[in-house]
């Protein structure tokens, strides 16, 4: 390997001086680029972050003593689907013509991939560090003494978990172990769930937990911080070194599929095709349990087991969806107590999850809308079925936020009695609106149908074409709809039940009718 | 007597004649072909058929009654393979029909009966179990036939039922047709295929006469 490495590097500075090649303008534009992006976006964002995090409900989750047992929940979590996003979009995706000729080539794997495998581990580190920072931040603004020693001991954990999760997504894509990890991501959920709902979570599982691994990032004493770092510093070197050995497993086939899959999805992505985008990923179903008589006569019986047996056909993208639905229950109480701006960002972030976990069990409303102007196949018109094939996803979204939300509330209330109540009925309405408002935006969005023509025409202005704002609003619809739908529900919730209830309707009121006029404009085209 | 009459039709777009005054009748047991060059509007004739487009001038009757998408009796008593049909990607061949059968309140076992028929006909069984996204095209446009065919119904329109097939499932087709049309349903189908049109119709109308 040694004496490959130089010439693979002539090989890697031709390819550069061929089609890539960087200028030092061009990397002086990237870092200008990226400073001034962190300055204007990411400084604000992590600041109101820092302050929703450290206003009474969230801080009181934070401080609480089971908090250890819901972060390294969290991480197992995040940890599993990651290994299964693996087989989806694994950690090394280089462009297909990089595929075909370099990696398929005579040097090993971990030598044409290891860069790219590096600049995975060093996002992997950072986020995961400034996770930590943010949490550690917003423990010290709530007024909680927090000292140099979990601050480092933090920072240490995370430098190993962002190693170990980058090397697990790579052992993702390598051997393909999605059905695996997705059974015990969803039996940890199911655990957690159970646990949380029967009130043990706050005692038994903290215990556990404390005895456990998650004990690293808290250590009782000073003497023991010297530990957790050399435990932590050896775990990212292990892991690192582990996943420079799996790149030589890595299947070019596997590669060259994912590199086309995912070139293909950003060039549609840029075309503004959002449809087409996740259309280009999204995975055939592979899962294929044995037929299954249905002996019902109830067509809308039979389309909920057809909906529920889609989605189980699916296992990642039905994980991602269960993570990012609990995900965006779990913020619903912080549109409540968090500070205004705080509130809003949870608000919009949580419909936003809500939304786009919705997708996940929504592929019978858009495999059916598909044939919506084509000769009718089924024996109930085009709006039955839209609303036959909304029962799915909308049981599950409920039941999901509704977790969500008593994952944060439940042992919250034992734990800190400045966290918001889960007795606060605004908090579970709010909950149950997202669900019926995200499921409702992805009817509405199913029945969308082409791009109109006349959105192309060009719109003068002194500035330019505007006419990829309009283009961009009108693929992007569901998004902005949701983040509106999520920023109207923070405004209702402080005023209780009858105000969420309300804004639903009205929300609802105004969605329906325009998706029934879409409906109406696709069966006449 | 299931009779589908169009009398007079035509379709203009933006001062384009896409079909000019066609007059087609079809009645119970009888298989007519559409047939003419591409571009003379065979498809855009069947859409009219199926209700998808309404025409410009003259009318289509089913039993008697302007033939409307938006009628349930029609919707039931017409079949229509216009294009591809979108399938569930995530549900077998054989779900698929089970599904067609039961939206269509077809008995549970004269639904077995009458999938494994067509799945025969067609000779599709060793695929039942797949996904849509496993098939070929041949087969798909195969399962797409099995999907208009396992339905109920008394009229019966398709648009190029040759299309990517070989001559073996070619006459498969051919078979299935004639069995339909021997069944008394009224078949109006648009092909370029000589031998579907000597195999399986009674007569013929030309829209290249037409125009």
């Amino acid at each position: 390997m040694s004496a490959a490495s130089p010439s693979f590097a002539r090989v890697r500075r031709t390819l550069l001086a061929r089609g890539a090649a960087r200028e030092p303008r061009d990397v002086a534009l990237t870092v200008y680029s990226v400073g001034l992006g962190a300055l204007v976006a990411m400084v604000p964002i992590i600041r109101t972050l820092v302050l929703t995090l450290a206003a009474p409900g969230p801080a009181a989750v934070l401080t609480a003593p089971y908090v250890r047992a819901l972060i390294t929940t969290g991480c197992l979590l995040v940890l599993l689907i990651v290994t299964a996003l693996g087989g989806v979009r694994g950690a090394v995706v280089p462009a297909p013509p990089y595929v075909q000729f370099v990696v398929g080539g005579a040097y090993p794997r971990s030598i044409t991939l290891r860069r790219s495998m590096l600049s995975v581990h060093a996002v992997s580190v950072t986020v995961s560090v400034v996770s930590a920072l943010i949490m550690c931040a917003a423990v010290s603004t709530a007024g909680s003494r927090i000292t140099a020693v979990t601050v480092t001991s933090s920072v240490a954990m995370a430098v190993a978990f962002g190693a170990v999760l980058a090397t697990a997504w790579l052992a993702g894509q390598v051997f393909r172990i999605v059905r695996t990890s997705s059974a015990v991501a969803v039996l940890l959920l199911a655990v957690a769930g159970t646990v949380t709902v029967t009130g043990g979570y706050t005692d038994a599982v903290a215990k556990i937990a404390a005895s456990t691994a998650s004990a690293l990032a808290w250590p009782a004493s000073a003497s023991a911080v010297t530990a957790t770092i050399v435990v932590c510093v050896v775990s990212a070197f292990v892991a690192i070194v582990a996943s420079s050995a799996m790149l030589d497993r890595v299947r070019r086939t596997e590669l060259m599929r994912q590199a086309v899959v995912w070139r293909a999805a950003g060039t549609l992505a840029l075309t503004a095709d959002m449809r087409g985008t996740v259309d280009s990923i999204r995975q055939p179903a592979r899962h294929r349990p044995a037929h299954v008589r249905w002996a019902t006569r109830s067509v809308a019986l039979r389309i909920l087991v057809r909906d529920v047996g889609g989605v189980l056909r699916h296992p990642v993208r039905t994980l991602v969806g269960a993570a990012s639905a609990l995900a965006a229950g779990a913020l619903v109480p912080a549109m409540l107590g968090a500070s205004a701006n705080g509130a809003a960002l949870a608000g919009a972030v949580s419909a936003l999850l809500a939304y786009a976990a919705a997708g996940a069990w929504s592929d019978g409303l858009r495999s059916h809308a598909d044939n919506i102007g084509a000769p009718t196949l089924f024996g109930f018109r085009a709006g039955t079925g839209i609303l036959m094939h909304v029962v799915t996803p909308l049981l599950a979204m409920i039941l999901l936020l509704l977790a969500g939300v008593a994952l944060v509330t439940v042992p919250a209330a034992g734990g800190s009695p400045a966290a918001p109540p889960p007795e606060d009925a605004s908090l579970w309405t709010a909950a149950l609106a997202l669900g019926v408002l995200a499921c409702a935006l992805r009817a509405h969005g199913a029945v969308k149908g082409p791009m109109p023509l006349r959105l192309l025409a060009p719109i003068s202005t002194p500035a330019g074409d505007a006419s990829i704002l309009v283009i961009t609003a009108w693929a992007l619809d569901g998004p902005v709809l949701a983040i509106i739908a999520g920023l109207v529900l923070v405004m209702a919730v402080p005023g209780g039940v009858l105000p969420v209830l309300g804004a639903t309707v009205v929300m609802l009121a105004i969605l329906a009718p325009w998706a029934w006029l879409r409906l109406r404009d696709r069966r006449s085209r | 007597m299931t009779v589908l009459d169009a009398t007079g039709v035509s379709v203009t777009t933006s001062g384009h004649v896409l079909l000019d005054s066609v007059d087609i009748r079809a009645s119970s047991g009888e298989c007519v072909a559409v047939r003419g060059a591409n571009g003379s509007g065979k498809t855009t004739l069947l859409r009219v058929l199926c209700g998808l487009l309404a025409p410009s001038t003259g009318r289509v009757l089913l039993d008697g009654v302007p033939l409307s998408d938006r009628r349930a009796e029609h919707r039931a008593e017409l079949s229509a393979l216009v294009g591809s049909p979108a399938a569930y990607p995530d549900m077998t061949v054989i779900e698929h029909l089970e599904l067609i059968c039961a939206s269509w309140k077809v008995p549970v076992d004269e639904a077995e009966r009458r999938i494994t028929s067509i799945l025969d006909e067609l000779e599709l069984g060793l695929l039942r179990d797949r996904f849509p996204g496993e098939l070929s095209s041949g087969q798909l446009q195969l399962f797409s036939l099995a999907q208009v065919l396992v339905r109920p119904f008394s009229v019966l329109v398709i648009d190029e039922p040759e299309q990517r097939l070989d001559a073996h499932r070619l006459a498969l087709v051919a078979d299935a047709i004639t069995g339909v049309r021997e069944s008394g349903a009224a078949i109006i189908l648009a092909t370029h295929s000589d031998d579907l049109v000597s195999t399986a119709c009674t007569r013929e109308i030309s829209l290249d006469d037409a125009r």
